[in-house]
């Protein structure tokens, strides 16, 4: 896998004209390939120029991990030939289900933390990695209820991890809301996480739906209490780290100044 | 049994497939009441969208609400026309021609970046008015931009014959004489504007 380092930017389509003119800022970027994988002529000469210029790695939204009796096969080796046909080694999807036996509901649901669920995820895990040819990554997304389960978080992304053998893209802002959510203590959390596991973390901004359920919009800033977690993340292991913005996307100008502020906590500064 | 913030996944969903939906289907959208327009995509939703690609539920949505016949004739032509329009920006443009010079004695076909309907309703009023019998040609710019015109029932129908089989010359005699119009005087009309769409790239040899 190719290592990256340094400090990211998820590419999005209202910016993908201009983000080459601030490459000597970004260390890498991140792309969502189910959004990739039909681009005209127009799109792949941007996206080869955008290529050169940029380490990229991908992020998946639908494999579905936790649809553990469907595996749809044709998607996972169109994929592979997209990540393959641009070289792109680093591949991460959440640790959800978002279709079940097919059917898309586009939203990350959550799954039972059960020894069950281990297996099942651990298998289907197995089969995508043997078939992308390259090792996963899996996000620990937020969830706004709790299945019947029989272990924590933290056990749950442990043991998978463990029998797997893929790495945790450890998501700060989802860590922050779910620990809000659900009142755990994130900082336990954390001390929970085997952080030579992890590849590399995502920030983004969340909404305060109600005092008691915030939710990850990716709509907003950053708030200051994600930023301050970020800095405990990095004072334990200084790891890669991306922003994340998918709705309500502003200026590149602006987002980029965004960027500035992770990438001066990331510096230490 | 009711899941805590049950309502919360609820009303994620239904943003997700409202925001692609709207943002696709913008005219059909703005002519469909909001009351009805959120029980359409409710209803798609329990019908069972089956794609990794958010864009494509977008024509999984066109086909629920064919199959499931919750739209009129007049939304059928704007869905057709809202829905190829987005397809057709994935597809890229025909490479410029090197077929040489436009001929009646070749035979041509539709390109495969072109989408070509009778359509009976003026989709870009309120599709409350019948228009007749044009027809409605949408293709892919050179540029690789999603463009319309709109042609006479003659041409429509000839555009609509030309499969690459007989020569066009075979292809406009019968619809000529159905028009009452002589073959060499069709040719004289037609000459020019054939021409264009072989340069444009929306018919091929």
């Amino acid at each position: 896998m190719n290592a990256i380092e340094g400090c990211g930017l998820g590419l999005r389509e209202s910016f993908a004209d201009e983000i080459v003119s601030v490459a000597d800022r970004i260390d890498f970027l991140e792309i969502v390939p189910e959004n990739l994988m039909h681009m005209n002529r127009r799109e792949r000469k941007r996206f080869e120029r955008i290529r050169d210029r940029f380490p990229v790695i991908a992020h998946g939204l639908s494999l579905s991990l936790g649809d553990t009796s469907n595996i749809d096969i044709d998607h996972l080796h169109r994929l592979k030939d997209f990540l393959d046909a641009w070289d792109i080694d680093v591949y991460s999807e959440h640790l959800s289900f978002t279709s079940f036996d097919g059917v898309q509901s586009y939203e990350l649901l959550p799954l039972p933390m059960t020894d069950t669920m281990v297996d099942a995820v651990v298998a289907k895990i197995d089969r995508v990695q043997e078939i992308l040819g390259r090792p996963l990554i899996i996000e620990n997304p937020t969830y706004y209820t709790v299945l019947e389960s029989t272990m924590d978080e933290p056990a749950f992304i442990g043991e998978i991890l463990k029998r797997s053998g893929a790495k945790l893209l450890l998501d700060i802002n989802n860590l922050f809301v779910n620990g809000h959510n659900h009142r755990f203590d994130v900082m336990a959390f954390l001390d929970a996480v085997d952080m030579e596991r992890v590849a590399y973390c995502h920030v983004a901004g969340h909404l305060e739906y109600r005092d008691d359920l915030f939710i990850d919009t990716h709509g907003m800033p950053v708030k200051e209490e994600v930023w301050d977690l970020m800095r405990q993340v990095m004072a334990k292991k200084a790891l890669p780290v991306l922003l994340e913005r998918d709705n309500n996307i502003p200026p590149l100008k602006e987002l980029m100044e965004e960027f500035e502020t992770m990438k001066a906590i990331y510096d230490g500064e | 049994m009711e899941y805590a913030n049950a309502d919360i996944y609820r009303k994620l969903i239904f943003y997700r497939f409202d925001e692609t939906l709207s943002a696709s289907f913008p005219l059909f959208r703005r002519q469909t009441g909001d009351k009805k327009w959120k029980k359409l995509v409710e209803d798609f939703i329990v019908w069972g969208p089956q794609s990794h690609y958010v864009w494509k539920s977008a024509g999984k949505f066109r086909c629920f609400l064919l199959e499931t016949k919750r739209v009129g004739r007049r939304h059928k032509d704007l869905l057709w026309f809202e829905w190829h329009s987005l397809a057709l920006s994935r597809l890229d443009p025909i490479e410029p021609s090197l077929s040489g010079k436009f001929r009646f004695s070749r035979s041509y076909r539709l390109a495969d970046s072109v989408r070509l309907r009778r359509l009976r309703y003026s989709i870009h009023t309120d599709c409350r008015k019948t228009r007749g019998n044009f027809w409605t040609l949408l293709f892919v710019t050179r540029k690789g931009e999603v463009s319309w015109i709109e042609t006479t029932p003659f041409i429509g129908e000839l555009l609509a014959s030309c499969d690459g089989g007989e020569p066009l010359k075979k292809v406009v005699e019968p619809i000529a004489k159905r028009y009452g119009v002589a073959y060499k005087d069709a040719k004289a009309i037609l000459e020019r504007p054939l021409a264009s769409f072989m340069d444009e790239g929306i018919i091929v040899a």
